[in-house]
């Protein structure tokens, strides 16, 4: 489904250079539920930006469900963003002036469904995340668990090939993060392949994968001589509190 | 097009986009009615009076001697003078009367058909004699013109009466009622008579006084403050007073005004020295006159400039604001998998649903203030036209004033989106 080979990925300044990701390889398999974990500045937030083609990379090569996507152009990226990747961010990043049908009609429009069509889809995905009876809400009405929801409707609504989640239980407490996983698991075992950074280690336990990134690079734990084993685990850790 | 979440979007925010859809409704009718009173003011200045205006002088005399206070002194020197200016060399004609082109105003009447009951209406009068017609320079089309001999008896006859201070009966109205024969205008004889036959027909005043109507000009105007610009009756009459003094028209030969004019203060201060004289020349009255329509044609260009301009940035604002607030919506927006297009796209109709919903307020605001206008301080009514290209200019100004701030905001990156402010 996603598969990476020696990415690397420099941010420039007049001053600085900083590799965020350095020959950075990685495969997902269609249908896995992969975590993504690391400390801040490991390179999560690039690694995801990279996979969901919403910024460019320097050297490697990028294959996307099987199409090469290392040198697309900016409409092709955001074609292949509409119709095969699904988002879900920390923040929800719902629009505010817009209420749940419409938030979720966004990426729908983008793709010029019908109307009747993108009705459906849009219900049956409410339905699914349970929020049919607050379809017309906006979301300053909704909790952020019930906001999460949307935005996992959202995807739903879209039927994306894979679903990248920043942090999706970040910004919930311990029950509403509960629903979201709950959530995120029916549509892994639904089929859909799944790209989940977090902090989180009961989050990324239910995941059928854990990777572990380090100042741009995948780290395998158990390569590591046990002590450095211990001190990465460790150091993880500590970040992942 | 996403017009249904953009509508509903705004239906959240009406302060927001009222505002700028009130700017826009109240630039239109307001520029809309500028272009329109700029048009009026324009043709108005292009207007022929229908007169000799290069070759025509206004003279009046303002008699400080006692001597002059006698009717019969007075009389004499109103003859006097004729004769005098007359014989300059190179005057084609004189005239007493009161009528002066050019002023911006003048004196007025209402009158109707007689014995119709009908609405009274309003006409510019003055007075005139045998020489008035000469001397402008118009053209007799229908009738005839005053005789010097009617001329001389109407004065006679309005000063009787005159003098008489008019008594009146139980009506209100005077007892002795003036009968005299006019000239009018073509446009005003159009006016009173939908088969524009007038030559014979008679007039009434409120008072009761009647006016037959002798003589029918063809083209006549004289800018007035109300709508009443081509509409004239001239009667019998040579006007003097120690008060109002005399006023006389020369008409001179073409080319001769500058030879001619010394001279005149000169002959009227040799045949009697106890008034002052003062001379203009139409072309100068006219001038002054238009350049009143010049200067207001600049203020009404500057209000619809300003006015274009504080929209615009009105525009400009609300766009800025909008893509700087949306930041991480846009970038949400592009995530998603909207183009850049779609963004500039999804501006572009934001503020052009705002114009529009600004346009069909203030083509209504428009009509109104028009209406107003033409009611209440004689304006023209405006033409459709006007106001379509105002709507497509205001249109134009919108799309551009958002074209760049929108373009700024189609600009911004995907990545925004993962951004945990």
């Amino acid at each position: 489904m996603l598969s990476m080979k020696k990415i690397q990925k420099v941010y420039r300044t007049d001053l600085i250079e900083t590799h965020a990701l350095h020959d950075f390889s990685i495969d997902v398999r269609t249908g896995e539920f992969v975590a993504v974990m690391g400390r801040s500045g490991s390179g999560k937030t690039t690694f995801l930006n990279i996979a969901g083609l919403l910024d460019t990379f320097d050297q490697g090569t990028y294959h996307l469900d099987g199409q090469d996507v290392s040198r697309l152009s900016d409409n092709e990226m955001s074609k292949i963003r509409n119709q095969k990747i699904g988002f879900i961010f920390q923040s929800f990043n719902l629009i505010p002036d817009l209420d749940v049908f419409d938030n979720i009609d966004v990426p729908l429009r983008y793709r010029r469904l019908p109307a009747a069509e993108r009705r459906e889809r849009i219900e049956k995905a409410v339905r699914t995340v349970g929020l049919l009876s607050r379809i017309h809400h906006l979301p300053s009405q909704l909790s952020g668990g019930q906001q999460q929801r949307v935005a996992i409707a959202r995807v739903l609504a879209g039927d994306p090939r894979f679903i990248l989640a920043d942090e999706p239980t970040g910004n919930l407490d311990t029950m509403m993060s509960r629903e979201v996983m709950d959530l995120l698991e029916k549509i892994n075992e639904a089929g859909t392949t799944i790209v989940m950074v977090t902090h989180t280690p009961e989050c990324a336990s239910r995941a059928s994968r854990q990777i572990h990134l380090l100042d741009g690079e995948v780290v395998d734990l158990n390569a590591l001589p046990p002590e450095d084993a211990d001190r990465s685990s460790a150091s993880l850790a500590s970040t992942l509190q | 097009m996403e017009f249904g979440p953009i509508l509903r979007s705004m239906g959240r925010n009406k302060v927001r986009y009222g505002l700028i859809v009130v700017e826009v409704a109240l630039t239109l009718a307001i520029v809309a009615n500028c272009v329109n009173m700029i048009g009026d003011a324009r043709r108005e200045m292009a207007r022929p009076s229908g007169f000799d205006d290069d070759n025509i002088l206004s003279v009046r005399s303002a008699p400080f001697a006692p001597a002059f206070k006698e009717d019969g002194y007075l009389d004499a020197a109103l003859r006097k003078d004729i004769e005098v200016l007359r014989a300059i060399p190179g005057v084609h004609a004189v005239s007493n009367t009161r009528f002066l082109p050019w002023q911006g105003g003048g004196s007025s009447t209402t009158t109707r058909v007689l014995g119709s009951k009908g609405e009274m209406l309003r006409n510019q009068v003055y007075n005139a004699d045998e020489s008035t017609l000469e001397t402008l320079g118009s053209r007799l089309v229908e009738g005839r013109n005053f005789t010097r001999e009617e001329v001389e008896s109407d004065t006679k006859r309005l000063r009787e009466v005159t003098n008489s201070n008019r008594p009146r009966g139980a009506d209100g109205q005077p007892i002795d009622k003036i009968s005299q024969d006019v000239i009018i205008s073509r446009a005003f004889g159009d006016l009173l008579f939908k088969d524009g036959k007038s030559l014979g027909k008679s007039l009434e005043d409120d008072d009761g006084d009647q006016y037959r109507i002798v003589g029918v000009i063809d083209h006549f105007y004289n800018p007035y403050g109300w709508p009443i610009h081509e509409y004239v009756m001239f009667f019998p009459n040579y006007s003097r007073s120690f008060q109002g003094g005399s006023a006389y028209l020369l008409r001179v030969d073409p080319g001769k005004m500058k030879t001619v004019r010394p001279q005149v203060e000169k002959a009227l201060l040799a045949a009697n020295a106890g008034r002052n004289v003062q001379l203009k020349e139409l072309t100068e009255i006219k001038e002054r006159f238009q350049s009143q329509s010049a200067l207001l044609v600049k203020i009404l260009s500057l209000v619809i400039f300003l006015l274009l301009f504080v929209t615009s940035l009105g525009i400009v604002g609300l766009t800025v604001f909008s893509v700087a607030e949306r930041t991480r919506q846009i970038g949400t927006r592009r995530a998603l998998g909207a183009r850049k297009l779609d963004i500039l796209g999804y501006f572009l109709l934001e503020n052009w649903l705002v114009t529009t919903m600004g346009l069909v307020i203030g083509v209504a605001l428009a009509y109104g203030l028009n209406v107003a206008l033409v009611t209440r301080l004689n304006g023209t009514r405006m033409d459709a036209g006007l106001v379509i290209i105002g709507v497509a200019l205001l249109w134009i100004f919108g799309l551009g004033a958002t074209y760049f701030p929108a373009r700024k905001g189609a600009a911004v990156a995907p990545a925004v989106a993962t951004r945990n402010v």
